[in-house]
């Protein structure tokens, strides 16, 4: 009997620059490696059933990321864990796994993300930093050209921004947001940073960029995916 | 120190996962722990050079000794490294990320003639002098090894030394020299001068040349201690040579992504274009058995999905029915797709094809490389019209519509009968489904006619013939695509002639040669063998402006007598036999293969394989 499981998993480290195809043909290779049978899809090419939330892209860490496995074998969720981690290479790591019920893909899920940008200025105070910040989030608009296959063009970004929060730590300044994210509305985090940049003079190095979170709507909440 | 490459830095570029490292498999050692650091470096991009089996094999035979690190080194697109060069970002080994400054050996292989700017490049952006005489003791050794170096002259400036030959036995002996020399502290030319007598190992700097007023080599000249001539180094028992495990997984997927199976080495043909024939001999073979238990390791190690089968003339192979038996059981039940490379066509072949290929019925590949039997006979291709049609009859019985063509234009001896032969053995493959009463066959059928600049290569028989000039190249080449033109059927492809052209020169180039090559890259040649990077122009004038006639090593003939820039590397082949080969060319003769019969060409010195089957 085969079953679904759903693990949680982070991607950090070097691994940020990992894309979100080659993300998906390493874990394939983890779990043969690891020695767990996938199911398999029929036809002339068959593949294994593995499915991935939203794509993190490049550049991006996170602790939470998720993907759904059909396993043959009847390994408990504890061992499946284990084992896996052993097969990862460094950056990827293994949280929890649960079997799930859930017969949604998990992309088709995905409504809201949020984000964490942690700023070092590099030619003004932290203070300074943090109030441009704030003072760019708070315009009614915020416009940066979006490359689409066709062409240029220009887009709100706030539109997108459900809630925000700018705050100074230590010598850095950090952004979290809470964005549209999934296959109907998407706000990629690397084109805020791109805005940031565009309206700002001053310097800055961002240290980091991080998914914080990845919801859904139930019922009209916005809730945690787990 | 390792170098610092931001964030920010690596989401400038395409495919940032080529310049992180970090692989599954990938080996990262204490560095204050090892004796020896040495960095691979393959001369072209990530993706090409993680498909190459040379380089996993060396990167484990050293890793797996404990005193020393080995690390990979590609060459940056040109985005990463504008991004280096701005940033000031010296190139660095993937595993540490230290400069290449740091490492005590940076091994090149050289698999391609065009390659060779882009070692000048990525030496520079190392920041190491990019000539063997200005490097110092505080410089890291710089070496190379693969087939272009059985000709080093024309990069023999670079480089301290080459290692000629299969490398995993001999580059343990060189670590071990080094060794003792780093414990005796002394000068970088007592270290060059320890390794000078150990088998394939050649050190240029202390050979010379002398030339007649024509620009022949009137002497070759060198220090006492260094030998006549060197030999190049093969495993003699190439089934229980030390082989791969822990193969490295990229993140990104290179042209090859697969366990690679090397099911011999050498080849028996002795087709006479072909250097790959003569450079490796003798042939040696793996038992089956050992091939099942290292596939079945190596799928263990990496998760990979697909296994493939390399070697010259995979058809050769002595135990193929019983060993593609036993793999495909194992491939099934792991579900791993099997990749058959280009097998001769027979209903054996077919029914494996079958068997391993469910997905859907790729194209047959045929390289008759001429286009008549009688020049097919002066190239030694052993295979006969009769053989090709037979082939494809099968092929078409199979329900097989695909079919790939491979031809070579200017070889030796080619008229144009020999090149309207090409389009009338089309022809006479396209009427085979013409004629077929499956109709539909002939409705889905495309056949692919794909013709190459032949290159005279060293250390073959046609090491003495002078390239056919480009204007007669580009005449029969556009004098096929006229009468192939008439063939709905067909796709044709030819290769860009002055590619070939500036192959030819580096094949068979001597030690003059090497200031042109420094001369290009200074004016920005890198990436020769990428369309989009290739500028001929550049090249013309570096040979220009140093004085150098191109055409001289291109397109001369050599005499019986003309001593050759390679006649002091010694591949267990025989000058004396290349000739006779030559002879017999000339004289449309063929010559049996090495299971056939052995014609003497000299291997058998090597005291292994074939010879004594």
């Amino acid at each position: 009997m085969s079953k679904t499981v759903r693990f949680r998993f982070g991607k950090k480290g070097q691994t940020q620059f990992v894309s979100h195809l080659d993300l998906m043909r390493c874990m394939e290779r983890s779990f043969r490696r690891a020695g767990i049978p996938l199911e398999h899809t029929e036809g002339f090419n068959p593949h294994p059933k593995l499915s991935f939330d939203l794509p993190l892209p490049v550049g991006v860490v996170s602790d939470v990321c998720f993907m759904d496995a059909v396993i043959e074998e009847p390994f408990s969720c504890d061992e499946l864990v284990q084992r896996l981690n052993k097969a990862l290479p460094e950056g990827l790591i293994v949280y929890e796994a649960v079997v799930t019920e859930d017969k949604k893909s998990l992309m088709s899920q995905v409504t809201n993300a949020s984000y964490r940008n942690v700023m070092r200025p590099l030619d003004c105070d932290a203070d300074v930093f943090t109030n441009e910040m704030k003072s760019i989030l708070d315009q009614e608009g915020i416009y940066i050209e979006k490359e689409t296959k066709k062409s240029l063009k220009m887009i709100n970004i706030k539109d997108m921004l459900q809630w925000y929060r700018v705050s100074r730590e230590g010598e850095t300044t950090v952004l979290d947001v809470m964005c549209s994210a999934g296959s109907v509305n998407n706000l990629n985090p690397i084109l805020l940073w791109r805005a940031v940049c565009m309206y700002t003079d001053y310097r800055f190095d961002l240290l980091s960029l991080e998914r914080t979170g990845l919801y859904k709507n139930e019922n009209g909440k916005t809730v945690p995916i787990r | 120190m390792p170098v610092n490459i931001s964030n920010q830095l690596l989401q400038k570029v395409e495919k940032p996962a080529a310049y992180i490292g970090g692989e599954y498999n990938s080996v990262v050692k204490d560095k204050d722990k090892v004796n020896i650091r040495f960095a691979f470096c393959f001369p072209d991009t990530y993706e090409i050079g993680m498909s190459h089996l040379g380089m996993k094999i060396l990167y484990h035979v050293l890793n797996r000794q404990e005193d020393i690190w080995c690390e990979r080194v590609f060459a940056p697109k040109v985005d990463m490294e504008e991004v280096m060069r701005a940033e000031g970002i010296p190139l660095y080994g993937l595993e540490s990320k230290d400069p290449l400054t740091e490492f005590d050996f940076l091994g090149f292989t050289l698999q391609y003639e065009m390659c060779y700017t882009n070692v000048l490049n990525m030496l520079d952006l190392g920041k190491v002098p990019l000539f063997s005489k200005d490097r110092t003791e505080e410089h890291p050794f710089v070496l190379a090894g693969g087939s272009c170096t059985y000709n080093p002259e024309p990069v023999a400036d670079f480089f301290d030394f080459f290692v000629l030959g299969e490398g995993e036995e001999v580059i343990l002996e060189i670590m071990d020299a080094y060794t003792r020399w780093k414990n005796q502290k002394g000068k970088r030319k007592d270290f060059l001068k320890s390794i000078s007598s150990i088998q394939g190992v050649y050190v240029p700097c202390f050979y010379d040349f002398e030339y007649n007023s024509d620009g022949t080599i009137s002497k070759r000249v060198k220090e006492d201690f260094a030998p006549d001539v060197i030999r190049k180094r093969i495993v003699k028992d190439f089934d229980a040579a030390e082989y791969l495990t822990n193969d490295i997984v990229p993140f990104i997927e290179p042209v090859h992504d697969r366990v690679v199976l090397e099911l011999f080495r050498g080849c028996i043909r002795g087709c006479r274009f072909c250097q790959a024939g003569f450079v490796y001999r003798p042939v040696r073979e793996k038992k089956a058995d050992t091939l099942i238990k290292q596939a079945l390791d190596l799928l263990d190690c990496t998760g990979h999905s697909e296994v493939a089968l390399t070697s010259l003339s995979t058809s050769d192979y002595t135990q193929l029915a019983e060993f593609t038996e036993k793999l495909t059981e194992e491939t099934e039940k792991r579900k791993v797709n099997l990749s058959l490379p280009s097998l001769r066509v027979d209903s054996f072949s077919l029914d494996l094809m079958e068997k391993t290929q469910k997905v859907r019925k790729s194209g047959l590949t045929f390289a008759p490389e001429a286009g008549t039997q009688r020049l097919r006979d002066v190239i030694n291709k052993n295979i006969s019209e009769e053989d090709i049609l037979n082939a494809v009859k099968i092929a078409q019985s199979g329900g097989y519509t695909t079919i790939k063509l491979y031809f070579m234009l200017g070889l030796p001896g080619e008229t144009l009968e020999d090149v309207e032969g090409i389009a009338q053995l089309t022809e006479k493959i396209t009427d085979i489904y013409k004629e077929s009463e499956n109709k539909k066959l002939y409705g889905r059928l495309s056949i692919t006619v794909s013709t190459s600049y032949f290159v005279p290569k060293p250390f073959t028989p046609f090491q003495w013939v002078p390239q056919i000039e480009k204007e007669e190249y580009v005449k029969r080449q556009q004098h096929l695509e006229k009468l192939l033109k008439k063939n709905k059927k067909v796709r044709y492809n030819w290769h860009h002639g002055d590619m070939s052209v500036l192959e030819a020169v580096m094949a068979r180039g001597d030690r003059s040669i090497a200031k042109a090559i420094y001369k290009a890259w200074e004016s920005g040649c890198k990436f020769d063998s990428w369309n989009e990077h290739f500028n001929y122009e550049k090249w013309v004038k570096a040979f220009k402006e140093c004085g150098i006639d191109p055409a001289f090593f291109s397109m001369r003939e050599r005499g019986k007598e003309e001593i050759l820039p390679w006649d002091h590397i010694d591949i267990g082949v025989s000058r004396k036999y290349l000739w006779r080969e030559y002879e017999k060319a000339k004289a449309g003769e063929t010559t049996p293969d090495c299971r056939t019969l052995c014609t003497g060409c000299g291997a058998v010195s090597f005291g292994g394989g074939v010879c004594y089957e």
